[in-house]
């Protein structure tokens, strides 16, 4: 860029800083539109954004390649899974398989030698759940086929459970009665995220105060029944067919298990979301829209009353252009600073929602740039046709005498 | 300085085109002061927007310190406006969100100058010559006539050109800032600026070292 227009940009952006400096209420009610448009599209984005990244962390650990086969908690006297039919499952689908963990699932009263307690969720499984969960350890190990095979009174508490119950931080080799029965603590979790309300479904909600202990294989008579399979396929692509062959089975047999498909569930989310992050664009952009025609009106205003000195600033050597581009800077600059002013207004919504709930936000730099960029636009798109008519007025009527 | 040559200026109206100019010839010498009378309606002020290169002539030609004026572009014209011609109307305008000494050094920003604050020390000097270097800082709102009308001519002059063009600029003045005016007028003059002023007023017009009339779209020494 030449010098010489370095310099005129200069002198244009020092002048609308003036100018608007000098009317300033005038510029604070014209650009409210484009603060509460821009404030509006920074919420958006950090709502949206922080719901997304909750969703994907809670999903994460699962895997997109996950089904659960859950026994039906509605039905009267819940039917659980038989592991007969896990079998024939296991059989079937055997080679698009990755893994799978039987889970029993209970709540359990656990009481600590030292006199500590609480209600928790304990889910009897196996070794294979840590791994389709994605679960890690903070210390000691998780259940492995020994314990199951050699029904050991062991268990391993989550992060949270294990602060609850064991306050002094020792943890590991302690004594824990759960439901009667003495169980030795041989592991304990890391502490994981926090959890989306929509996801109940998935049993995540509780992930926090759990116990696991390791799978019961056999009562005295009977195969001890499940709550709950998780099944991890290989590949997502062929999963549809082996869902459809699981809901076949299932209806055959007629199990009072649902299958719950995780990747469903986050679509159907996103899906929802989606739709009501386009409701939020919609209103943001019209926000925006209104915004511009503010700055639009106030501009066509300004060009009627300052005549004078449009006249005047061609008398001592503007071009029709000099004004067209003062004209749409004053409009860029108010704009500029409305958009400012709406990301910091934005920024400010999004803590205080933050603060007040247990929504997840997404303080994006991203958010501040598109709302700059977006205002801006707004500026000059609205600006312009302002600036062409302010460099169509005509010196000599202006300065006339009377004007 | 200016040298016109069969210069007319009509304009289109509803019926027959209203000759404004008629066939307008004379010239102006470099360091000359000429005021103009002529009654209201003669084309005075048209005169000075043509001449200014606010407007334009229908016909004729028109040279400014030796260049031929109708033969340029927009962008040329508005040039000549910056560096080599100050005006002053009857009742000056100011931008009233920037402060005097930037009202001054308005013709600045549209030249080739590239220093703000230098822009605006000279416009502070430029003020302190007709007597208003105190009120740099102040609103032009704040002013009254007659220190308007100097501050005006402080603007005119900040390119340093060489023609003044003046369109009845003590008209509004009380008889102490018409001589305020008058006196800087010469004063410039005498440094060199040639002076084309209009004015309805004899006493004002006898002021200058040359004085002519425009009677029916002709100009006549007097
Ligand atoms: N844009 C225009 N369209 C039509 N007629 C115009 C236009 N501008 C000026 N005129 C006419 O041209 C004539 C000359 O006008 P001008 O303003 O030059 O007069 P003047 O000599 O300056 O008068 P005064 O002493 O009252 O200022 C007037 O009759 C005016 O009505
Ligand atoms: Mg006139």
């Amino acid at each position: 860029m030449p010098d010489a227009m370095i310099k005129r940009l200069q002198a244009d952006l020092l002048n609308a800083t003036r100018l608007w400096r000098t009317f300033r209420s005038q510029a604070l009610l014209s650009a409210l539109g484009v603060v509460v448009g821009v404030a509006g599209l920074v919420i958006l984005i950090a709502v949206g954004g922080g719901a997304k990244r909750e969703l994907e962390a809670a999903l994460g650990s699962l895997g997109a390649g996950a089904v659960l086969i859950r026994s039906d908690a509605d039905a009267t006297g819940t039917r659980p899974v038989e592991q007969r039919f896990v079998d024939r499952a296991l059989t079937l689908l055997g080679p698009q398989i990755e893994a799978s963990a039987r889970v029993q699932s209970t709540t359990v009263h656990a009481t600590t030698a030292q006199g500590e307690t609480g209600d928790f969720r304990r889910l009897a499984t196996e070794g294979s759940y840590r791994e389709i969960f994605r679960l890690r350890l903070y210390a000691g190990r998780f259940i492995t086929a020994h314990d199951i095979r050699e029904a050991q009174r062991v268990c391993v508490l989550t992060w949270e459970a294990a602060r609850r119950l064991f306050p002094n931080g020792q943890v590991l080799g302690q004594q824990l009665r759960i439901d009667g029965d003495w169980h030795t603590v041989v592991g304990w979790l890391q502490p994981s995220g926090s959890q989306l309300p929509e996801l109940n479904a998935l049993n995540l909600a509780d992930i926090n105060l759990r116990i696991y202990t390791p799978l019961q294989v056999r009562t005295v008579v009977t195969r001890t029944p499940l709550d709950e399979v998780v099944l991890k396929f290989r590949s997502e692509a062929r999963m549809s067919s082996a869902i459809e062959l699981l809901q076949r089975m299932l209806a055959h047999n007629e199990e009072s298990a649902e299958l719950i498909i995780p990747i469903e569930l986050l679509r159907q989310q996103q899906a929802t979301q989606s739709m009501f992050q386009l409701f939020l664009l919609a209103v943001a952009g019209l926000m925006l829209v209104v915004g511009g025609v503010g700055i639009m009106n106030t501009m066509i205003l300004n060009v009627v009353s300052r005549r004078p000195e449009i006249g005047l600033r061609i008398a001592v050597g503007a071009t029709q252009r000099d004004i067209v581009q003062q004209f749409v800077c004053e409009a860029l600059v108010l704009a500029a600073a409305a958009g400012a002013a709406g990301i910091l207004v934005g920024y400010v919504v999004v803590a205080l929602i933050g603060w007040g709930t247990d929504w997840s936000m997404a303080f994006d730099a991203s958010a501040a740039v598109l709302g700059f960029t977006v205002a801006v636009t707004v500026g000059g798109v609205f600006g312009g046709y302002p600036a062409l008519l302010a460099a169509s007025v005509s010196p000599i009527e202006s300065l006339r005498r009377a004007a | 300085m200016i040298e016109v040559r069969g210069l007319s200026k009509s304009y289109a109206g509803p019926g027959a085109p209203l000759m404004v100019l008629r066939d307008l010839s004379f010239s102006l010498g470099e360091g000359e002061f000429l005021s103009l009378m002529g009654s209201s309606g003669a084309g005075k002020s048209t005169l000075l927007n043509v001449l200014g290169c606010l407007d334009t002539a229908t016909q004729g030609s028109y040279c400014l310190a030796g260049t031929e004026v109708s033969g340029l572009s927009p962008r040329e014209l508005a040039q000549v406006r910056n560096r080599d011609i100050g005006f002053v109307f009857q009742s000056s305008h100011f931008v009233d969100y920037l402060d005097l000494a930037d009202n001054v050094a308005l013709p600045g920003t549209y030249g080739d100058s590239d220093n703000g604050a230098a822009d605006r020390e000279r416009a502070v000097g430029l003020l302190d010559s007709v007597g208003l270097g105190e009120r740099q800082d102040h609103r032009p709102s704040m002013l009254s006539g007659g220190e308007r009308q100097r501050a005006a001519i402080a603007r005119a002059l900040f390119n340093n050109p060489g023609l003044l063009l003046a369109d009845e600029p003590t008209g509004n003045l009380d008889e102490d800032n018409v001589h305020n005016v008058l006196a800087i007028f010469r004063r410039l003059n005498r440094e060199g600026l040639a002076i084309l002023m209009v004015t309805h007023d004899p006493q004002v017009a006898a002021q200058a070292g040359r004085q002519a009339r425009l009677d029916d779209g002709v100009l006549i020494d007097a």
